[in-house]
């Protein structure tokens, strides 16, 4: 077999591999759209209900927010396995990764006797960026990347502009969330 | 001397192997992603599905959604087996010829 025909072939096969996974991964960046969505109007929600002094509308604002989220989630990926017919072992390690760090944090609050509001957003935050991060270093590192920049964002916008910071991480971390996914979804066609 | 798989090594199987081993292990696509994936026919991508099932290389699951029937194909461990000493074979063969090409140049 002469090298050139080698190359080809070695070629074909990246190509072919490349082009399943973002094929069959695409629909990721339908979750981080959602979430994204999720972020903009929790924060926003926040920020709003906290100058109306209905500080005791936000836990419950946020519960309903993630409950819708949740429930979009798992639309999104039985739609996602209909339409690309592909049936992923990944759903189970996400779903099991993301209740993990939930697990994390409610230990976390519970253990450090956490009641302020920013601090405990600040680490939930944390622990999603650190979700992010995790996350990529698996996937891909553009996933890696929006970890790094929402802890970075978090940490920034709680000190610098503690006032304004639900409405930064909304807009600006629900923002990253939301064009990572169009990226994620352009990808995946 | 590196012996390439036979099976494996037709074009169009090649690529079916190459987009089923891209998988994580235990999962399976539907006969008509990969079809639209790899820009086949369905009876050409069925005969060279059957050739590798025979082989032991894929398994190939047919079932109802929805009350439609629905055919799902996936990766066995030996077909992954194979696959990576077909590619190991490839690359060898690509070193052996940088090898003496470069052995060429020396003289």
């Amino acid at each position: 077999m002469r090298p050139e025909h080698v190359s080809d072939d070695l070629r074909i096969i990246r190509e072919v591999m490349e082009r399943t996974r973002r094929a069959s991964g695409g629909y990721g960046g339908w979750f981080m759209i959602l979430w994204g969505i999720v972020w903009v109007l929790g924060f926003t929600a926040t920020h709003v209900l906290l100058r109306l002094d209905l500080e005791r509308a936000i836990n419950p604002t946020w519960g309903v927010l993630n409950g819708v989220g949740v429930v979009i989630s798992i639309w999104l990926g039985l739609r996602a396995q209909h339409r690309r017919g592909h049936r992923s072992t990944l759903w189970r390690a996400v779903f099991l990764w993301w209740l993990a760090l939930a697990v994390f944090d409610i230990l976390l609050i519970w253990l450090f006797g956490l009641t302020r509001g920013q601090e405990i957003a600040l680490l939930i935050l944390l622990t999603i960026a650190l979700g992010y991060f995790l996350f990529g270093l698996f996937t891909h590192w553009a996933i890696s990347a929006i970890g790094i920049f929402l802890a970075v964002l978090s940490v920034a916008a709680a000190l610098l502009f503690p006032a304004y910071f639900d409405l930064a991480l909304g807009f600006l971390g629900g923002g990253v969330l939301i064009v990572s996914g169009v990226w994620f979804v352009r990808q995946g066609r | 001397m590196v012996e390439l798989n036979p099976l494996i090594h037709q074009p169009t199987r090649l690529r079916i192997m190459a987009a089923l081993v891209a998988l994580d292990e235990g999962d399976r696509v539907e006969f008509t992603f990969l079809q639209n994936l790899l820009g086949l026919t369905p009876g050409n991508l069925s005969i060279h599905l059957q050739k590798l099932e025979e082989a032991g290389y894929v398994v190939v699951e047919k079932g109802f959604v929805r009350r439609r029937p629905k055919t799902w194909v996936a990766a066995t461990p030996e077909g992954r087996e194979a696959f990576a000493a077909h590619v190991d074979a490839l690359e060898a063969i690509l070193r052996q010829a940088r090898g003496a090409a470069e052995e060429e140049e020396g003289r």
